[in-house]
């Protein structure tokens, strides 16, 4: 992928990304799902994408489970709790729910291996040299934030402090912990910011050191994934693929059906395709060394 | 030809009336370079930022600067300047090194081409091409600040100014780090300003030496001159300059190993060195075996069968390269980290049957690497307070401690306007509330200059006279030599040998330090400054 130009990478992205979040369709959340699961195999170590794979199931479950507990519409009980019914219509919405939400968790962690800081500083550093700092900063804050707080909770601990059990002192320990590595991190954070200053950033008209050229194949993948993206919207749209939940589940019908269907599978699987056929290629030329 | 002009610089920070920058005047000539050497504290990083002013820190300035004959005003930009911060972290910008070594050309506008010949040309002559695409979070440290050095390179900078490039890595590491710095200024021409506290990389090399104090320049002067005529700055030279006798008249004073052998060879007489080793106590307070361990089921062994005792009273530093997995070593046997094999025992009694918190409470306490991670609130004094309340103990320990340590002049202060030095004894406090029998510390003078390794160096002998033991791990050679009752190398996931500094050290041809290879075979045992010192000393006398 990373042979496409970035702005490709990231439109490809958006284009599977959006319909996601807001095509409210058990079938779109699922065909998703499955798609961000098989490009999530075909790019990061095996160990790594089962544990995201997991992670995001782990998400539906709680969804799919957790949902009919607190809404009680539908005209299928399935069982009572407490007195009021657990239905098979919230169950299954909740599924969707869950499944849209881990789709999305699922793509966007595809996003930060396929499209790197450099890129973002190549797509926005020309036009907003502000908002592509912003975004490389943010992007760059969270891990950092992350370590930090392991690394101060670990010298705490180290010292004998809020080593108790009780909740009083784990809160504590949290609140305190935090507040210190925010603090680091504002302070990091205006560093590399005089740093980048330092470094020539804003001084000219950004240019790039990759040789990032619009060739045959980004157009035509992104005129397939554009005209996919279309596609499943208008279909969407304007035939009624919404699916229904309450008070029956009701999948929607008609001829325009299985078109959108089909779109929105070759959609979900346009970067997987890319990546296996990428994959498959990489194998054959090694098997000939 | 002149590059660089300072006329009459003062600076005072905002909010403050002490001007850090007093009345400095100098000026550097193209091609020179320039160590900037001084204690900590003493103005060496806001003069360097002043110098760039991207960098430079919110304050009231007065005097001018000149750089190529221009005035440089607050918002002048300088892109023919090129600054090495001394975090490397704070440094790099991108995620990759290719990313990183295209970041300075991508802001000044050259086009792609152009960035990947200077990229090109810069990767081979520095020799890290096989880090090229490598991930700067995999990096070690001293790879990082090469990469860190070479992004700056590429934009072929007029002038380099950098700030304790070196003091942060290991001696092996730094010295190859200092020596690529040597190359740059004699290869390639390029104006290099340097402050470091690694004076055997660079004063041997350097043009001119600015010796500065409390703000302002006490010396600028070639190598030579400036070591004869500046005793009272001595802790800041080479072992070379600080084995000298005092008040020597010495013509020619020798700054490098090979000098430093010479002027022993040519007016002393060899000798044996005694070595004044303790008898160690019997009693050991904590004793590892064979422990393994690794940060993921598939990444390699950080620790491969790590054996360690430590005695009653004694200190005990672990030295090896940066990234060996030293710290690793000390998570371990402090309880922050589980090794998946062996077995460590704290004062008698398997790790693992301490409770929570139990073992931290009047047993174990462990520093980290960055002593500012042991402070969470606005003061010193508030920070202690709070760990005292939170640990049930009475408050006023704290301000008993402060006194203890000499830091009763730091307690209000807000532990990120401490200077490292300051910043290590003040953690080293904190760690004492809990009254530790045994304390584990992650290089304790990691980036001090001599005068706070001293300091810090005596709080632990005092320590050790307390009966406390202290674990240490540290790339820094000499304190290891000077402070140490044993010392161990670590390397391949287990100190591979330990023995008494003299033995040690004296046992090493290179990783060793610079006073045992100044005396190896002629006072034989020394292995510090010190000793070879007080050998002078006597022979002196004996004349």
């Amino acid at each position: 992928m990373k042979r496409f130009h970035p702005a490709v990478r990231l439109l490809m992205l958006c284009c599977v990304l959006i319909p996601t979040m807001f095509c409210r369709s058990l079938f779109a959340a699922a065909v998703s799902f499955l798609g961000a699961a098989a490009a999530l195999f075909l790019l990061k170590p095996a160990g790594a994408a089962a544990r995201e794979i997991t992670l995001a199931a782990g998400i539906t479950l709680l969804s799919t489970v957790l949902n009919p507990l607190f809404s009680h519409r539908g005209v299928t009980p399935l069982f009572l709790i407490n007195g009021r019914p657990y239905t098979l219509e919230a169950l299954v919405y909740g599924a969707d729910m869950g499944l849209s939400i881990a789709a999305v968790i699922m793509w966007i962690s595809l996003g930060g291996r396929l499209i790197s800081k450099g890129d973002m500083l190549y797509l926005f550093g020309r036009f907003s040299p502000k908002l592509a700092l912003v975004v490389s900063m943010t992007t760059g804050c969270i891990p950092k934030l992350g370590h930090k707080i392991g690394e101060i909770s670990r010298a705490q601990k180290g010292t004998g402090l809020f080593s108790g059990e009780s909740r009083a002192d784990r809160l504590r320990f949290g609140a305190g912990v935090f507040s210190a590595a925010a603090a680091w991190s504002a302070e990091n954070a205006a560093e590399t910011s005089a740093v980048m200053l330092s470094r020539g950033y804003g001084y000219a008209p950004r240019t790039c050191g990759t040789e990032h050229r619009l060739r045959r194949r980004d157009i035509f993948a992104v005129s397939a994934a554009s005209a996919l993206f279309a596609a499943v919207l208008i279909l969407f749209a304007f035939s009624d693929q919404a699916w229904d939940f309450y008070p029956v589940i009701s999948p929607p019908q008609g001829r325009f059906a299985c078109p959108f269907k089909a779109a929105f599978f070759a959609s979900a699987f346009e970067i997987p395709f890319i990546l296996a056929k990428e994959r498959l290629k990489w194998r054959y030329l090694t098997a000939k060394i | 030809m002149e590059i660089l002009n300072c006329k009459d610089l003062s600076f005072t920070y905002n909010g403050s009336t002490e001007r850090v920058l007093k009345d400095i005047n100098f000026s550097v000539q193209k091609g020179e370079l320039i160590l900037i050497q001084g204690g900590s504290g003493c103005g060496k990083t806001t003069l360097l930022k002043a110098l760039k002013p991207e960098l430079s820190p919110l304050g009231k300035y007065c005097g001018e600067i000149f750089l190529e004959g221009k005035r440089l005003g607050k918002s002048t930009k300088t892109p023919q300047t090129g600054f090495l911060m001394q975090n490397t972290d704070s440094q790099t910008v991108c995620s990759s090194v290719y990313e990183e070594l295209c970041f300075g050309g991508e802001n000044l506008g050259f086009d792609s081409a152009k960035i990947n010949r200077r990229i090109g040309e810069t990767v081979s002559y520095f020799g890290i091409g096989h880090l090229l695409h490598r991930e700067i979070s995999t990096l070690s440290g001293g790879e990082k600040q090469l990469v860190a050095l070479c992004s700056v390179m590429v934009t072929d900078p007029g002038i380099l100014i950098l700030d304790e490039p070196v003091s942060r890595l290991d001696p092996v590491a730094a010295e190859e780090l200092a020596a690529v710095i040597l190359r740059i200024n004699r290869e390639l021409g390029t104006t290099v300003i340097v402050a470091e506290h690694f004076a055997e990389g660079f004063f041997y090399g350097c043009d001119r030496v600015m010796l500065m104090d409390n703000g302002s320049i006490a010396d600028f002067a070639p190598p030579k001159k400036c070591a004869a005529e500046n005793p009272g700055f001595k802790y800041l030279f080479p072992c070379s300059v600080r084995i000298l006798p005092e008040n020597a008249q010495v013509l020619d004073i020798p700054l490098t190993v090979r000098e430093g052998r010479k002027f022993l060879s040519e007016n002393y007489s060899p000798a044996e060195i005694p070595q004044d080793a303790e008898k160690l106590s019997d009693e050991s307070v904590l004793e590892c075996r064979d422990l393994w361990f690794r940060y993921s089921r598939s990444s390699p062994d950080i620790l491969a069968g790590a054996d360690l005792t430590l005695h009653r009273g004694e200190i005990f530093t672990a030295v090896g390269a940066n990234g060996a997995g030293k710290s690793t070593l000390l998570k371990c046997l402090g309880g922050l980290l589980s090794p998946y094999s062996g077995k460590t025992k704290v004062m008698g009694k398997p790790l693992k049957s301490y409770k929570s918190g139990e073992l931290y409470r009047e047993c174990i306490s462990v520093l980290p690497q960055d002593p500012y991670d042991m402070f969470i609130r606005q003061t010193v004094r508030d920070d202690y307070r709070y760990a005292l309340s939170a640990m049930g103990r009475d408050l006023s320990y704290a301000d008993e401690i402060g006194e203890r340590l000499g830091i009763s002049r730091l307690m209000d202060r807000h532990p990120y306007d401490l200077s490292g030095g300051e910043a290590q004894l003040c953690a080293i406090g904190k760690a004492l509330l809990s009254q530790p029998k045994i304390l584990l510390l992650d290089e304790p003078v990691k980036g001090l200059d001599l005068r706070w390794i001293s300091e810090v160096g005596k709080l632990l002998l005092e320590l050790k006279a307390a009966g406390i033991s202290v674990l240490c791990v540290s790339h820094d050679l000499e304190f290891a030599a000077e402070y140490s009752d044993r010392c161990g190398l670590f390397f391949d996931g287990r100190i591979i040998s330990a023995a008494p500094p003299g033995e040690f050290f004296s046992d090493s041809s290179i990783y060793t330090t610079p006073a045992s290879r100044i005396a190896r075979r002629f006072f034989r045992g020394a292995v510090t400054a010190g000793q070879i010192s007080a050998e002078i000393a006597r022979q002196e006398a004996d004349r």
